[in-house]
């Protein structure tokens, strides 16, 4: 079944159950995720914070596979992507999944543009439509006059957005952002927070971002602390 | 954009890492191109060499011992002509060994001038000139002669153009040597030549093409001398002659003869067709006896004995007789001794073949067929003879004869027979024709004309035997049967000496149609008149030459090795500074697959590009390889017309390997990077293997080692030699597994402790800081430094340890021959000397007998006469072939054979791979066996020098070579044992029995072994060398002086093992300068690996100075680092070199002087070299400003 029939059964887009994950730290068992429920619809946005080293980031990788629970579950759409195999995993982070992470990671080598339609190449040759959809997305975030300069060439903040055209290239259903901000200056990273949000909600996408930021925390509808392994949601904000 | 696009963009980005790459790259294929580019360059240069070597000449048809009349070329030349329809050209030639000595006329009998041994004479007129490639050297005139310049120099400064020399050559002889009427003494003819010119430098062309004429292919170049075919005709009494024959009546003509025609513009087939046609049976050495008056016509040999191919030619033909006659020296009445009769012939008769006309019936006075039945030891006798010796029917006839020895002695015999009739001496029983023509007894007027082919006593002769001479000349006196005649007999050469054939009816037509029959079906190829494809066989030799490509591949496997390593942890180290990028893909939802595959793509590129600037740096790789080899390596191939060839195909196949390999290692390294966290990827942290666990797996990996170096070092002390030098699997000797499994076992303990060491290091920093304790806390920081990137570490130090071990492990290989003591069971076999004469030699001069038939013991000295007391002289049987040994590099296929004596083989010595018989010579004895399929063959044993079996013929213990040509092979020899490093290099050797049936026609002895009694015993220690060295000068001075005139040419057993030895070295000393730039490759590696552990640990360095080490103390942390890995890695493996070689170093052979000059300059050069590179890693430790490096953290 995929994602898209998937949806039209149920409302809820990504269900996660009982999620554990335990490291192994010098011999003896740690414990970052005590058993994470989260269920999200489409469009739902939720900003997750807590501690360092409290397992905000695992839980973002685990939603985003790029690491495997101990236990527990988490389906996309009612499909679970570690049922698939290692190709089949890759191939679902690159149409449901766009991520941001705090330090940009463009290729240095690319272009601006380059760099936002990367994520094609995993499934083939960017065509001209994806060119002019990414065209359309650095000038969504201000960036259409910058699209043939190196990431050398751009500010932090310039990069951040870049990396944000990037996660929403393939237009995922799920946006996983680990402290998007967390290297940007104050004004700068309002203004990433506001792309983030917007084009989100544009794309009607689940938005899940790990911060430290409270002011930016407080811009997100849903809002959990990740407290001893277990998300508490945090109401009234 | 797409994948390729990010793949050229990313490696446009980091071209300055690629650039690394594309060098260890362009090494990589540099070497393995030049190594296809060497192969094809010698090749090819050996290609060209033969074709300038042979100018026009494609053909050739040597008879050798056998002289066809010099207007064969022409009728050949006309016949191909008509055939062709070209141009084609035969010249005639006269092709015979000799010898040379400076000085002319005037040092006749003075022999002091220098000598040259194992010349090949060629006499020549313009027709073959013509044919070469001579420049503006001229055909040379009567009396004069042309040398290559390796004759002149070895006659000394004294010999150019306008000296005088002095030639010596064997007397050809029609009969052959080694039988009854054969010429013993008068064997040799010397003739003074003027030197018309030397063929050297100054002449370029005729010094390629004429120079080097050999219708064998060799590089080396030949000794030759040029001399007017007229001049050497006339010597030799080859030249157009008229001779009255007396007993005919007439003037025999006898044309100018010759024994080579070489032919150009001809293909075989048409030159066999034509040569069919042309020749006659003057060309064969037959003629035809027509006794009109017996009303049949004889064929006889002027060898005296047919060729068995005769015999089988007129097989179809009616009315035929066989006959085989002996000289008798004496035949007498075995009652009554003092009734005898000297000298008489004694025909054997085919009973059948003689009851009719014309050539019988032999009836007694009753008129009754006595031949028909005549017993096998009955004699029919004439009534001539009867009455001289007083004999009747039933009387005993007793018959004394010589016998030739296989060492060219002549044994009496004695048989005597029952008479079993008389006949008449009338009619078919007086028949002249019954007895071959032979020129100088046949047709002489009396006993004491004849030519003497031994000692005749002459005083015992009576008038009656001079009466019968007068009467009956060689008439038989006496007749047996032929079958009792062949037992007798024969000789390896055939079983009649004449063949008698009667005309069925018109006898006019008899002696034309026995012509023909016998010119158009005898068989010229056994008759030993083959059309050679020369040309063809030198082109064919020279693709199957030594691998010279193979050959430097593995010289340089090392230097392969260390580029593909370095490609490898370049192109991983560069990946592993952008690790991020590879993270982020991943994230992105490209699979780990299509990850690798763009990183490897990326490798691809800069592989294509490095490759492709690689082919271009073979090209120039190789030209140095070939200038080593025409310079420095001369030794290897002998020769200096080596030119560089560059085929497009070996470009090709060089980026293609080098590429693989390269891409491989590409894979390899970042196989594992791809399987990595993403998470770790992404923040940047590769992953490294941690120390500590693996302490145990090391620990015990470097026990295990040290077991089995225990074993192999008791094995190699403990078992006997002989045990050592057996095979143990393929072909590999005891010693060699030994060699090996010790080495290979040392180098795996020495890494495996410094991986334990490693371990250990990184575990006790766990724990507390205690190797910090003392002065030797800097370089347990290293140590531990080394730790942190274990795999890294143990590769770099893997690669030094392997790269100084086979380095050491070749240099310690290295033999100095001449050091070694004349042991029996070394490849000398014991002796002091070997020797070749260019003219052979009847008499076996290791036999008393023999010594004094040779004049070797006349007017001795006291001196003379001990050396004589202690000499201990083996001589060898041996038909030329063409030069196997290592110093040819053309593929041979019939190589020179020797005939061993029972004597020799009985002495047995020399060393056997994998032979398990106590005296593996015995072998040689063993009775030859039949081939399969049809049709069946005769099948000899025979012995061969390992290397020259496997390097040069390609051949194993078991195989088989066909003789004389693949395509009509008489006989194949087996190789039934191999020897290891010995003297019979490029021969194979037979037993003196099987040889003298494989090559009935070849004569003497013509190799020679020499020792002396009292050195060369088996196991024997040196106390004596002094003594051993005289005698062996002495020897070589006396049998030199004693046998110069066939041309007798020695030299101490040790130099021409060391000429041999010196090719083995050379390559070692290749692949010593080879493997010497791999393991500076590998240092280069080295270096690269500390300088990027320096800049992964800048900040490292900069907390360290943060805390208060001085500049100079990061320096030293560095450099101990980098010392422990290249000290580590060079010591290791030299010392795994040197304990694998410890039993070879003791040895006598070995050299350890010449080990310790070229081995160590080598290590330090590299130490230094490595060193050094370290010291870039250290500047740009000490250069990274402290703040800097600590933000960057």
């Amino acid at each position: 079944m995929s994602v898209e029939q998937a949806t039209a059964v149920t409302s809820v887009h990504l269900d996660v159950r009982g999620l554990c994950k335990t490291f192994d730290s010098g011999g003896r068992p740690l414990d970052v995720l005590r058993g994470v429920d989260l269920r999200m619809d489409r469009g739902d946005k939720l900003a997750v914070t807590g501690p360092s080293g409290s397992g905000k980031s695992t839980l973002l990788y685990i939603v985003g596979t790029l690491d495997e629970p101990s236990s527990g579950s988490v389906e996309v759409a009612g499909v679970d992507p570690f049922d698939g195999d290692e190709q089949e995993i890759a191939a679902f982070r690159n149409q449901e999944v766009g991520f941001v992470f705090q330090d940009h990671h463009l290729l240095p080598q690319c272009t601006v543009l380059e760099n936002v339609l990367v994520p094609l190449l995993a499934d083939g040759a960017a065509t001209k439509d994806d060119t002019i959809r990414a065209e359309s997305l650095l000038e969504r975030v201000g960036l259409a006059d910058r699209q043939d300069h190196l990431p050398s060439k751009i500010s932090g903040g310039e990069r951040q957005r870049v990396a944000v055209c990037r996660a929403l290239i393939n237009e995922p259903s799920l946006v996983l952002a680990d402290e998007p901000t967390g290297n940007l200056d104050q004004e700068t990273a309002a203004e990433v927070g506001s792309l983030l949000l917007e084009l989100s909600e544009e794309r009607n996408a689940v938005l899940i971002c790990v911060t430290h930021s409270s002011s930016l925390a407080d811009r997100f509808a849903r809002r959990c602390d990740l407290q001893d392994g277990v998300l508490v949601e945090m109401k009234g904000d | 954009m797409s994948r390729l696009s990010l793949l050229v963009s990313t490696a446009r980005h980091f071209w300055r890492g690629s650039l690394a790459v594309a060098v260890g790259v362009l090494v990589a294929t540099a070497v393995i191109t030049g190594a296809l580019i060497v192969g094809d360059s010698v090749q090819s240069s050996l290609v060209k060499m033969h074709l300038d070597r042979l100018g026009r000449v494609d053909l050739a048809v040597v008879g050798r011992d056998r002289f066809v009349r010099e207007d064969l070329a022409t009728d050949l030349e006309d016949r191909l002509g008509q055939v062709t329809g070209g141009m084609p050209r035969v010249a005639p030639l006269i092709m015979m060994r000799g010898s040379l000595e400076s000085g002319g006329e005037e040092s006749v009998g003075s022999r002091r001038g220098l000598r040259v041994g194992g010349v090949m004479v060629y006499g020549v007129d313009s027709r073959f000139w013509e044919l070469m490639q001579h420049g503006s050297v001229a055909a040379p005139g009567p009396g004069e002669v042309v040398l290559s310049e390796g004759v002149a120099a070895e006659l000394g400064e004294a010999v150019h153009a306008g000296a005088n020399v002095r030639l010596w050559m064997e007397l050809p002889n029609a009969i052959p040597r080694d039988t009854l009427l054969g010429e013993r003494d008068e064997d040799t003819i010397d003739m003074p030549l003027a030197v018309a010119a030397v063929i050297d430098e100054r002449v370029p062309v005729a010094r390629r093409g004429l120079g080097r004429f050999d219708l064998n292919p060799s590089q080396q170049a030949p000794k030759i001398a040029f001399v007017s075919l007229d001049t050497i005709q006339e010597t030799m009494a080859l030249q157009e002659r008229r001779v009255r024959n007396r007993e005919q009546r007439r003037i025999d003509v006898f044309p100018a003869r010759v024994n080579t025609l070489v032919i150009s513009g001809a293909e075989p087939v048409a030159a066999e067709e034509a040569l069919r046609k042309s020749v006659a049976l003057e060309d064969l050495g037959l003629s035809l006896r027509e006794l009109k008056s017996a009303g049949y016509v004889a064929v006889e040999s002027n060898r005296m004995v047919l060729d068995d191919a005769v015999l089988e030619a007129v097989d179809e033909m009616p009315t035929q007789s066989r006959v085989l006659v002996h000289l008798a020296n004496r035949l007498s009445n075995a009652d009554e001794p003092t009734k005898y009769s000297m000298y008489s012939i004694v025909a054997g008769v085919v009973p059948e073949e003689v009851a009719g006309k014309p050539f019988g019936p032999f009836v007694d006075n009753a008129g009754t067929d006595v031949m028909a039945s005549l017993p096998d030891d009955g004699v029919v006798i004439n009534k001539w003879l009867a009455d001289d010796l007083g004999l009747d029917v039933g009387g005993r006839l007793k018959i004394t004869y010589h016998l030739v020895g296989s060492h060219g002695e002549l044994p009496e015999e004695v048989r005597t027979f029952r008479v079993h009739a008389v006949v008449d001496l009338e009619g078919v029983a007086d028949d002249r024709g019954l007895t071959p023509h032979v020129p100088g007894i046949t047709d002489v007027r009396t006993f004491r004309d004849w030519r003497q082919p031994f000692k005749m006593d002459l005083d015992a002769l009576t008038q009656r035997d001079d009466d019968y001479w007068d009467d009956y000349r060689a008439t038989p006196k006496a007749f047996v049967t032929y079958t009792t005649a062949v037992k007798l007999w024969q000789s390896r050469y055939g079983t009649a000496t004449s063949l008698r054939v009667a005309a069925p009816s018109s006898r006019e037509n008899l002696s034309q149609s026995l012509r023909g029959t016998v010119e158009s079906s005898i068989d010229l190829v056994q008759m030993g008149l083959a059309v050679q494809p020369i040309k063809e066989h030198g082109l064919l030799a020279a693709s199957g030459t030594t691998p010279f490509s193979g050959l430097f591949i593995g010289f340089s496997i090392f230097l392969i090795g260390a580029a593909t390593i370095l490609v490898g942890l370049l192109f991983r180290l560069g990946v592993e500074r952008r690790v991020r990028g590879a993270g982020l893909l991943l994230a992105l939802g490209f699979s780990p697959r299509r990850v690798l595959w763009l990183l490897v793509g990326e490798g691809g590129i800069v592989v294509l590009l490095g490759g492709l600037a690689g082919c271009l740096a073979g090209i120039g790789y190789a030209r140095v390889m070939v200038y080593g080899l025409t310079h420095w390596w001369i030794d290897a191939v002998g020769t200096s017309f080596l030119e560089v060839e560059v085929r497009v195909g070996s470009l090709v196949l060089g980026g293609v390997i080098s590429a693989s390999v390269a891409l491989t290692a590409i894979v390899v390294s970042v196989r594992g990077l791809v399987k990595q966290p993403v998470r770790g990827l992404l923040a940047g942290a590769v992953r490294h293997e941690a120390g500590g666990e693996s302490t145990g797996r090391s620990g015990r990996v470097c026990l295990g080692a040290t077991a089995v170096i225990a074993v192999g070092v008791l094995c190699g002390v403990l078992l006997p030699g002989g045990m050592l030098s057996q095979e143990a699997f393929s072909g590999l000797s005891v010693r060699i597994v030994l060699f090996f499994v010790i080495g290979v076992s040392v180098l795996v303990a020495v890494v495996a402790l410094f991986a334990a060491q490693l371990d250990r290091g990184g575990a006790r920093l766990k724990e507390r800081g205690t190797g910090f304790v003392g002065s030797a806390g800097l370089l347990n920081l290293g140590l531990r430094n080394a730790a942190r990137h274990r795999s890294r570490s143990i590769l770099s130090v893997s690669m030094v340890a392997s790269a100084a071990f086979l380095i050491a492990a070749v240099a310690a290989g290295r033999r100095d021959p001449v050091n070694e003591w004349p042991d029996q069971s070394t490849g000398g076999g014991g002796f002091l000397l070997v020797a070749e004469s260019s003219q052979p030699i009847i008499y076996d001069p290791g036999t008393t007998g023999g010594q004094a038939e040779l004049d070797m013991r006349a007017e001795l000295s006291s001196s003379q006469q001990a050396l004589l007391e202690t000499l201990d002289l083996h001589a060898l049987r041996m038909k030329a072939g063409e030069e196997s040994s290592c110093l040819n590099l053309y593929q041979t296929r019939r190589p020179t054979i020797l005939g061993m004596s029972s004597r020799t083989i009985d002495r047995g010595g020399f060393r056997f791979v994998g032979a398990s018989e106590e005296n593996p010579w015995k072998l040689l004895e063993d009775m030859p066996h039949v081939s399969e399929g049809e049709p069946a063959l005769p099948v000899f044993p025979v012995i061969g020098d390992m290397n020259t079996l496997q390097y040069s013929l390609h051949k194993g213990v078991g195989d088989r070579i066909a003789f004389p040509s693949d395509t009509a092979p008489e006989f194949f020899v087996e190789i039934v044992g191999m020897l290891d490093a010995s003297i019979f290099q490029g021969v194979l050797v037979m037993s003196e029995n099987h040889f003298r049936r494989a090559f009935p026609s070849e004569v003497g002895f013509r190799y020679f072994l020499v020792g002396d009694t009292r050195f060369g015993g088996a196991g024997e220690t040196p106390d004596g060398v002094e003594a051993m060295v005289t005698s062996r000068s002495d020897q070589a001075e006396f049998l030199e002086s004693r046998l110069g005139e066939y041309g007798f040419d020695a030299e101490p057993i040790v130099e021409r093992l060391g000429r041999f030895l010196s090719v083995q070295n050379t390559y070692l000393a290749t692949f010593q300068v080879l493997g010497g730039l791999g393991l500076l490759l590998g240092t280069i590696g080295l270096a690269t690996v500390m300088q990027r552990n320096v800049l992964e640990r800048r900040s490292e360095l900069a907390l360290l100075r943060a805390v208060g080490f001085r500049r100079g103390q990061v320096r030293t942390l560095v450099l101990c680092e980098n010392a422990l890995l290249l000290g580590w890695g060079l010591a290791g493996g030299t010392m795994a070199a040197l304990i694998a070689m410890s039993p070879h170093l003791a040895s006598a052979g070995g050299d350890a002087l010449g080990l310790a000059s070229s081995l160590g300059p080598l290590l330090v050069v590299v130490a230094c070299v490595g060193m050094m590179a370290a010291v870039l890693a250290v500047m740009e430790a000490a250069r990274t400003p402290v703040v800097a490096a600590l933000r960057s953290e």
